[in-house]
């Protein structure tokens, strides 16, 4: 199994929709388990599978869409995203928020919207960061990790903010100078668009590059903060 | 005894992950931000080995090597630079470093490199 795949739990008893389902999405980069019942699917969430993303039938059987979706929050703390099959309705919702709807009967544009989604959460996932450089060179030490990461968020944001100051009284070599200082932070946590940037401003800018490049930079860290602050306080490593 | 390194880098990270990996290997390790902590420390403590990075605040990298090579000269150096610093890494080698490691270090390379350089001392 390639662990890029993305993974699907299609819940939904209708033979035919399974069918056009499948058809779409039996190819490279995903796969899909097809389960009839609520049951299954909230037997597979409980064993820790892998799930990228739920797609479940409003109707389906034992007990709805909108009571299983309550069940595998509150229970099993489900945090994936979710679609609901629905004949009627454009929105789908629940007491955690509204859901997004693939329409029925299935038609190619419904798959698409899907697909988009997981190709950018793929994408997204692709490109922010890494820990594999960070865990090589610790052995895997979570604390270590947890440290660096937190050294990462305090000092690269510091010195974005100094650029910016630098940026009003145009001194362009103390940027260049900042960005060769903060690129190798970006290098360890193997995030190629930070380091591309920092690269570009440390060696190649002209002055009238710096303001857009630093906003650029400044743009992608907050991505990288804001997924790192995610990730780790789910893991509860770092505040 | 431990062997004592003065590491010399401003960036923090780096600076964690060079502490890390330098006391998992067994040496003390002393960190300096700047070029003039790092002048002031040499003065107090000896060294076996300084890494240093080229591009530091208030005084650069390669007028820090040309200091201790002039005043402890038996103290080897090795350099922490990047990829793109092909004309600086050049000077340094003119001014008598002993080696150099590209940041972010691969971490056997930086275990081999310090071993064999303290090994020649």
């Amino acid at each position: 199994m390639n662990s890029n795949h993305k993974h699907i739990l299609f819940v939904d008893a209708d033979r035919e929709a399974q069918i056009r389902f499948n058809a779409y999405f039996d190819r490279d980069n995903f796969l899909v388990f097809n389960f009839n019942s609520a049951i299954g699917a909230i037997q597979h969430i409980k064993e820790s599978k892998p799930v990228d993303v739920l797609v479940i039938d409003e109707q389906i059987k034992p007990m709805g869409a909108a009571q299983t979706l309550h069940y595998l929050i509150d229970e099993l703390q489900f945090k994936g995203k979710v679609f609901v099959c629905s004949e009627a309705k454009e929105h789908f919702e629940t007491d955690y928020g509204i859901c997004e709807v693939l329409k029925k009967p299935f038609d190619k544009r419904e798959f698409q919207k899907l697909e988009a989604l997981l190709i950018e959460k793929n994408a997204a996932e692709a490109s922010l960061y890494a820990l594999d450089y960070l865990k090589e060179l610790s052995d895997g030490d979570m604390v270590f990790i947890a440290q660096s990461i937190q050294i990462f968020m305090d000092t690269v944001a510091e010195r974005i903010q100094e650029m910016k100051k630098l940026l009003a009284s145009r001194d362009y070599q103390s940027i260049a100078a900042v960005a060769h200082n903060i690129k190798p932070s970006f290098e360890m946590i193997l995030n190629k668009r930070g380091v591309a940037l920092c690269d570009f401003l440390a060696h190649h800018a002209s002055a009238s590059d710096f303001k857009s490049y630093v906003e650029d930079l400044e743009e992608e860290y907050l991505q990288v903060e804001n997924q790192l602050k995610t990730d780790f306080s789910q893991e509860q490593n770092l505040s | 005894m431990k062997s004592k390194i003065l590491v010399i880098e401003d960036n923090p990270m780096v600076v964690k992950s060079l502490e890390f990996k330098l006391k998992k290997d067994g040496y003390e390790v002393v960190v300096a931000q700047d070029g003039r902590t790092a002048m002031k420390l040499l003065g107090e403590t000896h060294f076996d080995l300084i890494l240093t990075d080229l591009m530091l605040p208030f005084i650069s990298g390669n007028e820090i090597i040309e200091f201790i090579k002039t005043e402890y000269p038996l103290i080897p150096v090795i350099v922490l630079s990047t990829s793109t610093q092909e004309d600086i890494i050049t000077e340094a080698f003119t001014l008598g470093v002993d080696d150099f490691i590209t940041k972010p270090f691969s971490p056997n390379e930086l275990s081999l490199r310090v071993k064999r350089t303290l090994a020649k001392v």
